[in-house]
Parts: C-alpha cells; sequence; structure tokens
C-alpha cells in the first residue's frame, strides 16, 4: 500500500488513504478518484467509492458535491454502469437530497438546452436515460424476429439460429436506437407511438407514483435493465423496515385503449395476486409488492439471464433442474395457478452467484401473466410458438389449462436437455408440427440426453390432453425415477 | 295387462329393497356417466377421441336401462328376463372401450390399422353371443342354458377386457396420463358388471336363486359405485376442454 500523499495515480490504496488522511488535500485528486470507478477491478472500484463518499462525508462543500454528482451522473449513460457507483451516487442523493436535487435540475435544464430529451428524476438520482431509448418492439416478443424475411406477422417464429438472431437483433437495436435519437433530435417532445411499451414521461410519473404507494420505504431506481415481453424492467433499490433489497421493478405493458386498459387491470390483479400467493418456492420468482395503479406494476426479486439467453446448462444440472421446474409448476398447480406462458424466456437463472462453482438454479418468471395478457395481446408476442401448446392454435384441443403448463414444460425440458426448440422454423411449420407431428426425440438430437428422457418429454408433449401427463406431479416423479436410474447405473 | 304395484324379488321384502336402491343408483349413475361421455363427445373436436366417448356413452346408457328394467320388474307385473342382457352388453361394451382407449392412446388412429383379422372375428362373435343369448331368453326364458351362456360370455369379455388393460400397463409413455387414469377407474367397472352376470353361473351348479341374487345385488351396487368414480375423470376431461 501506498503512503499517504503518494503520487502514484494507479495507487487505489493510496489515494483512499490520502481521503482517509488527509481529505483537504485529497480533493484535489477526486478526478483520480472517480476514474478508478472505470477500472475492471471491483476492489479498485471499491476504493472509488469509499473514496468519494469519505470526501464527500469530510469536505462537505457545495463544491465538491456538484463535481461528484455531475461527474457520476455522466458515467450513468454508460452501458456497464457498476454497481459501486450507483450505490456511491445513492449515498451522496441520500446524505445532500436537496442539493443533489437541485444539481440534477440544473443538468437537465442544461440537457434540455442542448435539445435533449427532457427527463426529470425519479427518486432520487434518477435520470432519464436510464430508460431504455429503445422504443420499438425489438426484443418484446421473441416471435417477431424468425426468419430472414422481413413480415408483418407477428407471430413468426424464431428459426434455431439463436445467437445469429440475437446479434442480428442487437445490431438492429443499435441502428434504431441511432435512428431514434436522430428522430429525437428533431423533435424531442415526440413519445414511443404506443403499443406495450409506455412513453418514457408516462413511466417516470409512474414510478414516482409507485414509489408513494408501495410498502417501500424508499424506492430508487438504479438502472433500466431490459425491455422484455411483458415488462419494462428497472433495476431498484427499495427499502422497508430498515432493510434494502435489490429488486427489478417491472412496469407490466398495457393495451391501448382506456377500456381495454380497465379490463385488463382487472385480470392483471387478480393474476398477480395468485403470483403473489404461489411465489413461495425455492424455484418461483418472488413478489414484493404490486399494483395496477397509476399503471400494472410488480416489483420482483432480482432476477437474472433466461433459459433462452444463457449457454446452455452444464450436462450434469440439467436432470436436477427439471425436477426443481416440474416441483415448481407443481407448486402453482397446487395453488391453482396456473402459468400458461412457460418458455425458455421465462425460466431464469439468477446472476448474484458470487461463486463461480456455485450452480445457478432455475425460477420460474411472469408467472401467470399470460392469463391476462392473452386476452388483450396477441399471444404469440408473449409466448413463443415453437414451445406453445396445441390447444394455443386450436381451440379443439381444449382450453388454457394445467395441461397446457405440462406442455410447455415439456418443450423447455427438450431446450434444456437439447439446446434446441422441439420446432423451428416459420409460423406455420410451426404450428404444423406442434398439431401433427411429435418432434424428434431428445436423444436422437442430443448424443448426451438419457434415453429414458424420450418418453417423459413425449408424454409432456402429447398433442391430445389425454395422452399428456395427468398431473405435473406423475411428470416430477417419473423424473426423479430417471434420476435414480442413472445414478443406480452410475453407482 | 301391466300391473303397477309391488313385486318382491325373490319373495324376499328385504332382497326386493336392497335390489330398488341398488338398481335407482344404477340408472341414476349409469345415466350421469352417459351424459359427461356425451358431454366430452360433443365438445372435442379431436376425431380419434369420439370413438371412445361414443363406447362410454354406450356403456352409460346399457347401465342405466339394466337398472330402469330392473326397477320396474319391481314396481310391475313386467317380467323382464332379457334385461340381463343389457348387464351382459354392458360388460361387452366395457371390455371394447378398454380396447379402444389402448388403441387411442398407443397410436392415436383408434387401432384401425392394427387389428388382427382373428381379433376382428372375436370381436363380432362376441356381438354375436349377446344376440343371441336376447334371442334365447326371449324364446325360451331363463334356463340352465341361458345362464351358461350369460356367465361364459361375461367370463370372456372380462378376458377380453383385461388382455388390454395389461397391454396398456405394459406401455411406460402412458403411464401417468389421463388416458391411464381413465382405464383404471373402467377396469372396476368391468369387472363388478362382469361378476353380476357371471354369478348367475350358479344356478347351473344348483345354488339357491336367493343366494345368488343377493350377491349379485352385491355387484350391481359395486359397479354403480365404480362408475361413479369413472365420471370423475369424465367431469375432468370436459373441464379441459
Amino acid at each position: 500500500m501506498s503512503p499517504a500523499g503518494s503520487e502514484d495515480v494507479d495507487d487505489p490504496y493510496g489515494l483512499l488513504l490520502d481521503c482517509l488522511e488527509e481529505p483537504g488535500q485529497a480533493k484535489s485528486r477526486l478526478p483520480r478518484i472517480v476514474g478508478l470507478f472505470e477500472a475492471d477491478e471491483r476492489v479498485t472500484r471499491l476504493c472509488a467509492a469509499w473514496g468519494c463518499c469519505l470526501l464527500a462525508n469530510e469536505i462537505d462543500d457545495e463544491e465538491t458535491i456538484e463535481y461528484l454528482v455531475r461527474r457520476l451522473s455522466d458515467r450513468l449513460d454508460e452501458e456497464d454502469v457498476s454497481l459501486e457507483l450507483t450505490t456511491t451516487l445513492d449515498y451522496i442523493s441520500t446524505r445532500y437530497a436537496d442539493q443533489v436535487e437541485t444539481i440534477l435540475e440544473e443538468m437537465d435544464d442544461e440537457e434540455r438546452e442542448r435539445g435533449e430529451l427532457p427527463l426529470p428524476r425519479v427518486g432520487n438520482f434518477t435520470r432519464a436515460n436510464y430508460y431504455s431509448r429503445d422504443h420499438s418492439r425489438d426484443g418484446v416478443g421473441r416471435t417477431q424476429i424468425a426468419g430472414s424475411d422481413a413480415t408483418d406477422d407477428p407471430r413468426t417464429a424464431y428459426a434455431n439460429r439463436e445467437r445469429e438472431e440475437r446479434e442480428r437483433l442487437a445490431h438492429e437495436r443499435e441502428r434504431n436506437e441511432t435512428r431514434d435519437r436522430s428522430a429525437e433530435d428533431e423533435s424531442s417532445d415526440r413519445e414511443p407511438e404506443s403499443g406495450t411499451g409506455a412513453p418514457m414521461t408516462q413511466q417516470r410519473t409512474a414510478v414516482t407514483s409507485i414509489a408513494t404507494q408501495s410498502q417501500f420505504d424508499k424506492l430508487h431506481i438504479l438502472a433500466t435493465r431490459e425491455r422484455d415481453r411483458y415488462a419494462d424492467i428497472h433495476e431498484a433499490l427499495v427499502g422497508a423496515g430498515g432493510e434494502e433489497a435489490a429488486v427489478a421493478l417491472r412496469l407490466l405493458h398495457e393495451p391501448d385503449t382506456p377500456t381495454e386498459k380497465t379490463a385488463f387491470r382487472n385480470r392483471i390483479d387478480v393474476v398477480l395476486d395468485d403470483w403473489a400467493h404461489a411465489a413461495g418456492h425455492s424455484h418461483v420468482v418472488s413478489i414484493l409488492d404490486w399494483g395496477v395503479d397509476p399503471r400494472p406494476w410488480v416489483a420482483t426479486e432480482f432476477t437474472g439471464d433466461s433459459l433462452a439467453d444463457i449457454d446452455g446448462v452444464p450436462p450434469a444440472q440439467r436432470l436436477t433442474d427439471a425436477i426443481n421446474l416440474a416441483d415448481a409448476v407443481s407448486h402453482l398447480h397446487y395453488n391453482g395457478v396456473v402459468h400458461a406462458g412457460l418458455d425458455p424466456g421465462n425460466v431464469i437463472y439468477p446472476d448474484d452467484i458470487v461463486e463461480s462453482d456455485e450452480t445457478r438454479p432455475p425460477f420460474l418468471d411472469n408467472v401467470g401473466l399470460m392469463g391476462a395478457f392473452r386476452f388483450h395481446f396477441q399471444p404469440a408476442l408473449m409466448l413463443d410458438p415453437r414451445f406453445a401448446a396445441p390447444e394455443y392454435f386450436d381451440d379443439g384441443y381444449g382450453r388454457i389449462g394445467p395441461a397446457t403448463d405440462i406442455y410447455h414444460l415439456g418443450a423447455v425440458l427438450y431446450y434444456l436437455f437439447t439446446g434446441q426448440a422441439p420446432y423451428d422454423g416459420q409460423f406455420a411449420a410451426v404450428r404444423e408440427g406442434v398439431l401433427g407431428e411429435e418432434p424428434p426425440a431428445p436423444s436422437t438430437v442430443a448424443a448426451d440426453v438419457p434415453p429414458e428422457l424420450d418418453d417423459v418429454v413425449s408424454k409432456a408433449m402429447a398433442t391430445q390432453k389425454l395422452t399428456r401427463y395427468e398431473t405435473v406431479s406423475h411428470l416430477e416423479q417419473e423424473l426423479l425415477s430417471v434420476r435414480d436410474r442413472m445414478d443406480t447405473n452410475h453407482g | 295387462m301391466v300391473e303397477v304395484g309391488l313385486h318382491l324379488v325373490a319373495d324376499n321384502a328385504n332382497l326386493t329393497f336392497i335390489f330398488f336402491i341398488g338398481l335407482a343408483i344404477q340408472s341414476v349413475l349409469g345415466l350421469r356417466f352417459a351424459y359427461y361421455a356425451f358431454r366430452n363427445r360433443a365438445e372435442t373436436e379431436i376425431q380419434t377421441q369420439a370413438p371412445i366417448w361414443t363406447h362410454l356413452l354406450y356403456i352409460g346408457t346399457f347401465a342405466a336401462l339394466y337398472g330402469v328394467a330392473g326397477l320396474l320388474e319391481i314396481v310391475t307385473s313386467l317380467d323382464l328376463a332379457v334385461k340381463s342382457v343389457l348387464m351382459l352388453a354392458t360388460t361387452l361394451l366395457l371390455a371394447f372401450a378398454i380396447r379402444q382407449i389402448h388403441y387411442t392412446a398407443t397410436s392415436g388412429d383408434g387401432g384401425a390399422e392394427r387389428t388382427h383379422p382373428f381379433e376382428r372375428l372375436a370381436r363380432a362373435a362376441f356381438v354375436g353371443v349377446v344376440l343371441a343369448q336376447t334371442v334365447l331368453l326371449f324364446q325360451f326364458g331363463v334356463s340352465e342354458l341361458t345362464a351358461a351362456v350369460e356367465s361364459l360370455s361375461a367370463v370372456a369379455f372380462l378376458s377380453y377386457g383385461v388382455v388390454f388393460y395389461r397391454d396398456q400397463m405394459s406401455v411406460g409413455r402412458l403411464q401417468g396420463t389421463m388416458l391411464d387414469s381413465l382405464l383404471r377407474h373402467l377396469l372396476p367397472v368391468l369387472t363388478f358388471a362382469a361378476l353380476v352376470s357371471i354369478v348367475t353361473l350358479a344356478t347351473v351348479a344348483g345354488l339357491d336363486r336367493a343366494v345368488i341374487l343377493h350377491v349379485q345385488v352385491v355387484f350391481i351396487i359395486m359397479t354403480a359405485t365404480a362408475l361413479m368414480t369413472a365420471t370423475i375423470k369424465l367431469r375432468q376431461n370436459l373441464a379441459s376442454l
């Protein structure tokens, strides 16, 4: 560690020591300290956070606070905002709330003068650029982006080249963002036209209202995480009863017309209530709070990447994950809840695992939301058709119910074990496959799939409900039997 | 001229009362079973399932008719000896239903392509036996011959159904499904319905008719209660349609 007053600009410990011992002199090193937030090493960023908080606390002058707020806020626009930076800014904004409020207002005014979209704060340090500028529905319905043919049919299914598709989507999104920015420059007041995603100003107002209506003592938006099929998701820090927690604040998409909105809110209120009651399972995403005013929202535990987004699950973990997922669905059904939209996008793997050798357990997400959304949105926007049960394609196969979840679970297990969807291609081809033929047995698709699983998946994905598993418990039981047989064979 | 009034079964008031209760239950539950089978057939748009529901519809109908015929014998002067054919037909339809379920579950085509010519002949023979029994009963009334035909036919029908049931159970990929569950509920119905007919064989052996009727009424009640639990599966399936 460097001694106090060290001139070694690369030594974060030295800078931190300076802040501790001689904060007055260390003030001149603020640019270097703030620069440490860009470091890859977490310990360096922690030094920066500690140093900034120390200086803000010790020096306690307007100039230092303004400098810190401006520098740190500017960095929030960057892609990978570190937790250390947001926590530091949160600390300063809590400690000097009025001053930070004034500084942020000034920054907004300056941005407005520069022609940027006017973006008031939400919570404390939140700035508009936290919100995604992606106003299009790209990525909202996975099913929109399949194939190379441009089509207006929202029911298009994914092609089975998901990584290339994602890359292509990312490029398109970049282009769209550039285009959006240009458009914003031309007309700063323009909002997204409509659809499922709310305009940004509405979202900001909504979050402010949610903060006051929720059971949380405080609610700070840290970052906008993403826009998914069901909601705009914000990474938020909430406090209740003296404890703080990171949550995903989801502002659910809504229909456009007032009449539909009312009906949708009535439905989603019931659905979220069901989710909250059924969430007491170790593999179901928990709800912390929810409401439908000023728009439907739900605060859930912080989640991570979906099964559709990760590069597969380690073979040794797949069967355990399958059993856990079956147990979670069984738990939902026991509580009278039908997920109805289960696909790999709704199986979440948390990204808060610290140790690299720690396995990531799967969680069921967006529980039951399909039960409300499918009455107001094109279901194919909310559920990947390649994983959808026959009853979604043809009413003749019966209602959406527990048996639907069993089919979807079978399709998810297919993907979990093989890395491929059971059916592939454009919507018409997928529909024909789902209604007409059995997918190739998983063990023929991937070499490391135990053949015993073929029957389990096939039975879960039976076209007719009569020949499908009657309950998820049966499916879970057979998965356990497969595991026991495998253990016996290997042991 | 048909007289309305109480006509005791085997001149035994207690037995008549139990028969009345058993047959009334059989009528109601048979009708209920038929109703839900009909609703399932009407609601489903999957053609391969239609034969299953049709079989179950007829099973319920024949079971109900057997109950009604028995009740009529008690409350009127009618002598409907031919009612035993209704129970025999119920047993045969149950065996056919199990066969149908097995083929539908394993091949999805109702087994049309896999039916062996011998098996087709056997089915035709079964139907022929039921028709012959009807003629015999009309022509000669209840006799040792009709009792023997009735009971041995029931044994054959029961065996036929059990063969398909065992085949079905050996197919691992069907266990735990709704169809598998329905099949498991139909087997007791088949067994008890067959036993109602099989016990008549005891008359050939010279056992007292009153004793046989006491045993028979027990199996009638068991058939009705087994039908009741099978109806639950029909209702469950209907709810999912």
